[in-house]
């Protein structure tokens, strides 16, 4: 036997796949070896998704091969994918909310008694044992509803192993994880592959590819742009292979010089949907020509804060004081009109309606104003006037403004929001996971005028899941954790390690 | 001391007979309702099987040509229900409506052609299902209390029982489960969620067949028009008081039953408007509608903030 000749576990040949309009893989060569951690990046839209669904039997391709254990198969369903011993936790996990976690993992393959009725003590126990030998912990009678988010993605994992899954596929699993879950996670797909299975690793942040992976393959708009052990790579070069070009990676700007204040909320309180208290008395400020950024894992009360800030939810008690008037009472559309602008998380529900063309998005907000409409009639000249200037001025990469804003890539949805928002030249913007979704290329351009809005004497309140943006874009860093500010910082005087801990909840 | 006695089995009984469409269709409801179908249709389903179950029987003399063919109708109508919303991609709450609507024209229009009468059919030829005598408790305390019932009596007591074990203890019962709770965690579980719906649709189709020859070859022998009067949808409301099980669902549907038993006890022994009466069990309806509203609202009650400072 050569030992150099490492054994494969999986091998894809000139794979092509194309949808209407768009070739999402071009002969896409991948091997992955057999035990070995492999990293898959590149930025929305580089066609590691649909690599990966090709894999697990949900996409087929129009050419090409794919391997598994050295053997030539045909991946049609699912299920076959499942009996070649793939398994794929998804991003957004499936798992039943009233379930326990046994439940969830043994659904469709319950071991039953001769009776034929399920033995739920045998499945409980079967679930230990995994969850035991790859140090997964999991309580199997815990309810999915009542877990966190760590647990739920650990239950994923298992429910793959329980399926005798050899080749594990983890669609971006840091995506919802505090820096300490997502080092757990990391010891877990160590001792996974300790025990002889293959993790794919799909992920956009690189210094993860860097911490964890033995083996990184780097796409891009549909192609493969290099291989490497990832030894032998670093950071930037990953970054540049992902973006085509050179990649800034260290937002550039000046020392803040902040001035009045625009924004003060004090000792407020919001209700989230469930009725439960999201926001638990808060206070904070925001003055002029400063960017104060908010981190904080998703769900921690950043949405329901900033629904309460826009005017989108009802506050409980407490004042938002803006530019020294109360506006708690005021309509989104009043609070607009102090010069309050919203760029909200969700762009595809909230900040668009991608079935409308960009110009009626562009106009959303400003339609009912002068020169757009006189005497509650619109002037369509004034109004495609407007939108084609604004369209100019934040390069929204569209063939015109008449186009449904849903055709858009996300970056460039995005940008149709931002120019919206900031069309009104607002005193505050208050931008919330403003990249999300959005490719590293735009990712800059974004974060370069969050910083010229501060740099023209504006306020801007960020707020990101993405620990590195609020890091490196925000003056001042305010951790919320169960809708509490567990400290204030200054971004460029604290460690990762420690932000980390103030994420989870734990005071300095 | 002894009218009391017979007065209280009587309403039992009443009780019992009352409940029996009601859990039918609650269950068929729940079933629906837990892989995530929620099916306003049933009422149709059941006006529809009353209709040719009678009218099977009278052309053939035969009660269980009868309940056949009126489960059949039921089936047929679910299959239409389920064609509307799955394959055609109606809304379910409108294909549900339409077909409530739609039976009440259709088996207004085959009781005015096949029979010419208006209003309602009766006839000596139509054979009704036979109450079942059980022989064990004959001559015991309990004959005056469980026997002599028709079978759909009996087998909404075996379906809470059954459909129990279904519910919780078999793979398709968690399958149908996980379908209505998250039909992704369902599909990539191997479930095939769509077999899913389509299962429980048509369970609820014979359900509600069954329920609709209960009102017209079991209760009664006849037809009349929109005798399903409501229980299709008092059905629903039970599933939904009832969270959905189907323990839930008999205890709820005993509960609408209580309330029709005694709205018709009431009409025989006070001297009250019975028109008022027979109202009953449709406020009754409203109530509970309005009890699973409170019941949501305290679910998600608003956690009171902590003042103390």
């Amino acid at each position: 036997m050569n030992k150099k000749q490492k054994e494969l576990a999986i091998e894809v040949k000139g794979i092509t796949k194309s949808y209407p309009g768009v070739v999402a893989n071009k002969s896409v060569d991948f091997t992955v070896n057999k035990g070995e951690i492999h990293a898959l990046v590149g930025e929305n839209g580089a066609g590691k998704s649909t690599l990966m669904k090709i894999l697990y039997g949900i996409e087929q391709p129009d050419e090409g091969e794919v391997s598994v254990n050295g053997n030539v198969v045909q991946i049609n369903k699912v299920d076959a994918a499942i009996k070649l011993g793939i398994g794929m936790v998804h991003q957004e996990f499936h798992l039943v909310p009233s379930f326990t976690a046994a439940e969830n993992i043994g659904l469709g393959e319950e071991p039953r008694n001769s009776n034929g009725l399920i033995n739920w003590d045998k499945l409980n126990k079967d679930v230990s044992e995994i969850a035991e030998k790859y140090g997964l912990d999991v309580d199997p009678n815990l309810r999915m509803i009542d877990a966190s988010v760590g647990v739920q993605q650990r239950t994923e994992i298992l429910k793959t192993l329980y399926r005798n899954a050899d080749i594990l596929i983890l669609d971006e699993p840091t995506a919802v994880l505090t820096p300490q879950e997502t080092d757990e996670l990391f010891q877990v797909i160590r001792s996974l592959v300790d025990e002889g299975k293959t993790v794919i690793f799909i992920t956009h942040k690189l210094r993860e590819v860097m911490e964890i992976s033995d083996r990184v393959t780097v796409m891009r708009d549909g192609e493969v742009q290099g291989v490497s052990e990832t030894k032998k790579t670093s950071v930037k070069e990953l970054a540049n292979l992902m973006v085509g070009r050179e990649v800034f990676l260290q937002v550039k700007k000046e020392k803040s010089k902040p001035t009045d204040v625009v924004l003060e909320v004090k000792d407020l309180w919001v209700h989230d949907a469930r009725g439960l208290v999201a926001v638990k008395g808060v206070n904070f400020e925001v003055a002029k020509g400063e960017i104060v950024g908010i981190a904080g894992v998703d769900g921690n009360g950043q949405t329901e804060l900033v629904e309460a800030l826009a005017g989108l939810r009802d506050t409980s008690r407490g004042e938002i004081l803006f530019e020294g008037k109360n506006i708690e009472k005021n309509s989104p559309r009043q609070r607009r009109r102090e010069g309050l602008a919203h760029i909200p998380e969700d762009r595809s529900n909230t900040g668009l309606n991608v079935r409308l063309a960009i110009w009626e998005n562009l106009i959303g907000t400003s339609y009912f104003r002068s020169p757009l409409s006189r005497g509650g009639i619109v002037s369509m000249k004034n109004i495609l006037r407007h939108s084609n200037e604004l369209r100019e001025t934040f390069d929204i990469r569209s063939p015109g403004v008449t186009i449904r804003a849903g055709s858009l890539s996300g970056g460039n949805q995005q940008k149709v929001v931002v120019a919206r928002e900031l069309s009104e030249e607002p005193a505050l913007t208050i931008a919330s996971q403003p990249t999300r979704g959005v490719d590293i290329g735009n990712i800059e351009a974004i974060h370069e005028q969050i910083v010229e809005i501060r740099d023209s004497g504006k306020a801007v309140l960020l707020i990101s899941a993405e620990l590195d943006e609020v890091m490196s874009v925000a003056d001042r860093v305010g951790v919320i954790y169960e809708g509490e500010f567990v400290e204030w910082v200054d971004p460029s005087k604290v460690n990762q390690e420690q932000m980390g801990l103030y994420m989870a909840g734990i005071k300095g | 001391m002894e009218w009391l006695e017979v007065f209280d089995i009587s309403l039992f009984r009443s009780v019992l007979r009352s409940m029996t469409p009601i859990a039918l269709i609650g269950f068929g409801a729940a079933m629906c309702s837990a892989s995530g179908v929620l099916n306003i249709g049933l009422e149709g389903k059941m006006l529809n099987a009353a209709f040719i179950g009678v009218a099977a029987s009278y052309y053939s003399g035969s009660a269980l040509t009868g309940f056949i063919a009126g489960v059949s109708a039921g089936v047929l109508t679910a299959i239409l229900f389920g064609v509307l919303s799955f394959n055609l991609g109606a809304d379910e709450v409108l294909a549900g409506l339409a077909i409530n609507i739609f039976a009440i024209a259709f088996t207004r229009y085959l009781l005015e052609t096949l029979f010419d009468r208006r209003g309602f059919f009766s006839d000596p030829s139509i054979q009704g299902i036979d109450p079942i005598e059980i022989e064990f408790l004959k001559d015991t305390r309990f004959e005056l209390i469980f026997s002599g019932f028709t079978p759909s009596v009996y087998l909404v007591f075996f379906l809470a029982i059954l459909l129990y074990f279904v519910y919780y203890k078999t793979r398709l019962g968690t399958a149908i489960r996980a379908t209505g709770e998250n039909p992704e965690a369902a599909e990539d579980a191997g479930i095939n969620t769509l077999r899913m719906k389509w299962l429980t649709v048509i369970f609820s189709g014979v359900l509600a067949g069954i329920g609709g020859t209960f009102l017209s070859l079991e209760n009664m022998t006849l037809f009349t028009e929109g005798m399903s009067a409501g229980k299709g949808y008092i059905g629903l409301v039970a599933s939904s008081f009832g969270f959905n099980t189907p323990l839930g669902t008999f205890g709820a549907s005993g509960f609408f039953g209580l309330g029709d038993a005694i709205g018709i006890r009431l009409q025989g022994v006070y001297e009250l408007d019975s028109r008022l009466v027979l109202m009953i069990p449709y406020a009754l309806t409203v109530v509970v509608l309005i009890l699973i509203g409170v019941r949501q609202r305290y679910r998600v009650r608003r956690v009171p903030i902590d003042i103390s400072e």
